[in-house]
């Protein structure tokens, strides 16, 4: 029990990262930082090895300051704070994690993965890891479809499909920041296709996928880490994509062709406003606290319904072979009922604890600055093996030709 | 020969004066509008009309418009219904519209309002006065009448609308989303255990299978016409019907709904960043218009139909000899490609248009000569004969199914 973690950016996931962290015996103490010092309290106040204090993300002394002796930084915040704190992990000397790399105002996804990847040789220098992408997606789908790429000789194209239609009768359209939502969703999504990447439009190339279990349902490309990191780490792969569907997506789809979600100011009787703005000042928040969780769900289900699925692609001992990755796990209420979070904080959240326990398991070899399809067999299975204790378990189909 | 007033000459207003324009029977159409440019271009392509720019907010110029004319069709939005009636009657006019009307006293107080004061206005003038006369309220109407015929007792009438027609190019609405928005977001009006009762719009859901579509679609409560006139004529012409209701459903309510449950149809101002706007106001200018003129709908069409489905269905419920009976009636009508193809219009102009244009013929042909002033459901089984046989030669027909225990 020896391990000291910094979580700076108590939110959603955070604060999920940091309740596991603290029923873990090899941590010795978590520093819970965020600049709503109230809101680090409020999470020290249910752990017993927290200790709250507020961190400025901006400002890479006071982080310095705050993580004095830590082993690893785990970032909960958004990744425009990326670099300042990957800069703070190197100077004091800590691993660093984070769950995303975009999106950052004024860059895409491709520059986003790139101004991290720069970092590599700087964070190899001083024998540390910065292991970036960490949540559920990216962060398992990674770990997914580098243990499929694993099963062929020849591998050519790697998707992602995120089907997300959970939905309560009290309108709540996203269970995570709807700044970040739109945000996402509005911009353009990357594509890696024959060593390129492109940058397709918002909810472009709609697609029918056939989840097992659900049926038919509406993907459509959106903006995410994957197809960049896959287009770097996968060599030899042919083509990447990542599509999302469900409620949200349909209803921010709708709000895009509207016109809505656009940053550029409209005249109105002589006013002028950003649409986006008002989108989001009208838009319901997200949920946090186990109070406003049972609010949402006392009104009923609209409808719970999901899909996580990494499709894989390629040759195998000359036949073509397609292999399905399906993650299962807890919907909104069963998330709720077990553990008094959401199931998005649920997958994220926790998918993201499990990366920062291979830190403080020393489970994590490689150094520089890597996303999780770079681990090594071992350290993917032990993950797995962890993610099921948790009620992360994964479905793996394979389909091939036998004559 | 007739000479007709058209008052707004929109999708169904311009429809309506082309097929007059056909008609043996009409020597004369006034055009009007307050957009002079709709009906001078409307009018180069006719050869019977005559443009004219109309401000109808006030009685004296839609009076002066009418004049010398035998018939007024209203083709204004909801709120010029009395005036325009008040022109139709001080020129001794027939009278036609084609929803409404809604003042300030409520809607169900509206035509409360127009079935007593102004029917009898129009009863002591001997003129006659349709009201409510598109596909739906319209057409819808006549289907329920046409069922309940058929039954000893009513006990229920649903009218479920569905419109699944969605383009590559974003075109959420193919009539005015002025009007389709303030519609939605307006409380819903249905007829329960005999008393009219409103709701919160979008409310009571249902998943509802429908012929021709291969799935169950999402059906909400709507705004509508049907329930109130019904609910009011329930004893008069519908066999005491207890229940009726009207749903919708489709890409426009499902936008609509989402855009609703956000706050963006609000008309309250909201403060974002120091500034105050009201969301509606910014939904309506970012909302891209209706295509109107055959060369935007065809350039919508042109690059890409994704779905093109649809359903009009009047289900009527109650017993005849002692039995349980449910008649289903769907209208089947050309869907967009077709209509366009048919006529160089959109679906939804085709279907309400013409129907609208088959209720004023109706009126040219002395088809229905009550005088007074009367909804769809309302009319005789000869008026009600003539208007499908019309209908169906303009491909708009009925198929009916009865369910009897």
């Amino acid at each position: 029990m020896n391990k000291k973690v910094m979580v700076l950016g108590t939110g959603a996931q955070g604060s999920t990262i940091a309740m596991r962290l603290d029923e873990e015996p090899n941590v010795a103490r978590i520093i819970c930082a965020d600049y709503n010092l109230e809101a680090a309290q409020r999470l020290e106040q249910k752990l017993t090895k927290a200790t709250a204090v507020k961190v400025d993300g901006n400002n890479v002394n006071e982080i310095l300051e705050a993580s004095k002796g830590a082993d690893v930084i785990v970032n909960g915040l958004p990744p425009d704070f990326n670099v300042n704190l990957m800069e703070a992990a190197i100077t004091g000397n800590m691993n660093y994690q984070d769950m995303a790399s975009g999106p950052v105002e004024d860059i895409d996804f491709i520059g986003a993965v790139k101004r991290q990847l720069d970092y590599d040789s700087k964070f190899k220098a001083a024998g540390l890891s910065a292991l970036i992408n960490t949540g559920s997606a990216p962060g398992l789908v990674n770990v997914l479809a580098r243990n499929a790429a694993d099963k062929f000789d020849e591998l050519e194209h790697i998707d992602i499909y995120i089907y997300d239609s959970i939905c309560t009768n009290k309108f709540i359209p996203f269970w995570w920041s709807p700044e970040t939502a739109f945000g996402d969703m509005a911009a353009r999504p990357v594509s890696y296709e024959n060593g390129e990447y492109k940058l397709g439009k918002p909810f472009d190339n709609p697609e029918m996928i056939d989840f097992m279990g659900l049926g038919p349902r509406r993907m459509v490309d959106h903006e995410h880490e994957e197809p960049v990191t896959f287009g770097i780490f996968f060599k030899g792969l042919k083509s990447a994509n990542f599509k999302y569907g469900g409620k949200a997506c349909d209803l921010a789809e709708s709000l895009y062709n509207m016109g809505l979600l656009s940053r550029e100011p409209v005249e109105i009787k002589g006013v002028k406003v950003i649409p986006l703005d008002l989108v989001c000042k009208l838009t319901p928040p997200a949920p946090s606290d186990p109070e406003a969780i049972k609010d949402a769900l006392c009104e009923g289900m609209a409808c719970e319904e999901g899909a996580a699925m990494v499709r894989v692609r390629g040759n195998k001992n000359g036949k073509p072979l397609c292999i399905d990755s399906y993650i299962n796990a807890p919907g909104l209420t069963e998330s709720f009922e077990t553990c008094g979070i959401t199931h998005e904080s649920f997958i994220t959240g926790q998918s993201a604890f499990l990366f920062t326990k291979l830190f403080i398991n020393d489970r994590i070899s490689e150094k520089g600055v890597f996303p999780p399809e770079v681990l090594g067999p071992k350290t993917r299975g032990y993950y797995l093996s962890e993610a099921a204790r948790l009620g992360i378990t994964v479905d793996e189909i394979q389909k091939t030709k036998l004559a | 020969m007739k000479k007709i007033a058209i008052f707004g000459v929109g999708a169904q207003g311009s429809t309506i004066a082309r097929r007059m324009d056909e008609h043996p029977n009409v020597s004369e159409i006034i055009c009007a509008d307050y957009d002079r440019r709709a009906a001078e271009e409307l009018s180069k392509s006719l050869s019977k009309t005559k443009p004219l720019q109309l401000d109808a907010s006030d009685v004296k110029n839609v009076i002066k418009a009418a004049e010398g004319c035998d018939l007024v069709v209203n083709g204004l939005p909801l709120e010029y219904d009395l005036i325009a009636m008040e022109a139709a009657l001080a020129v001794n006019a027939s009278y036609m519209d084609m929803a409404g009307p809604m003042e300030d006293i409520g809607f169900i107080e509206s035509y409360q309002l127009i079935f007593s004061e102004w029917h009898e206005k129009f009863k002591k003038k001997g003129l006659t006065a349709i009201v409510g006369c598109g596909s739906s309220p319209g057409l819808a109407n006549l289907m329920a009448r046409e069922s309940v015929d058929k039954l000893d007792a009513c006990d229920t009438i649903g009218i479920y609308v569905f419109e699944g027609v969605w383009t590559e190019k974003f075109t959420p609405f193919w009539w005015s989303p002025e009007v389709a928005l303030s519609d939605m977001g307006f409380r819903t009006f249905r007829y329960e255990n005999g008393k009219h009762v409103t709701d919160e719009p979008f409310s009571r859901p249902v998943m509802m299978k429908l012929r021709g579509i291969d799935r169950e679609v999402r059906m909400v409560d709507h705004e509508h016409d049907e329930p109130v006139t019904m609910g009011l004529l329930a004893d008069k012409v519908l066999k005491g019907v207890k229940n009726v209701d009207f749903k919708y459903g489709g890409c426009g309510v499902e936008l609509s709904e989402l855009l609703y449950n956000m706050g963006l149809l609000s008309k309250e101002p909201v403060t974002v960043k120091g500034t105050r706007i009201v969301p509606m106001d910014l939904v309506l200018k970012l909302c891209p218009p209706a295509p109107k003129y055959p060369e935007e709908i065809k350039a919508i069409i042109d690059e890409g139909v994704v779905v093109e489905e649809g359903a009009f269905l009047v289900r009527v419920e109650g017993t005849k000899d002692n039995k349980l009976v449910s008649i289903d009636c769907y209208a089947n009508a050309p869907g967009l490609v077709k209509s366009f193809e048919k006529s160089g219009l959109s679906h939804e102009t085709y279907l309400t248009g013409q129907c609208g244009a088959v209720f004023v013929k109706m009126l040219v042909d002395d088809a229905f000569t009550e005088k007074g002033l009367f909804a769809p459901e309302q009319f005789d089984a000869d008026a009600r004969r003539y208007c499908f046989d019309e209908l169906a030669k303009l491909d708009i027909t009925i198929d009916e199914s009865i369910k009897g225990k």
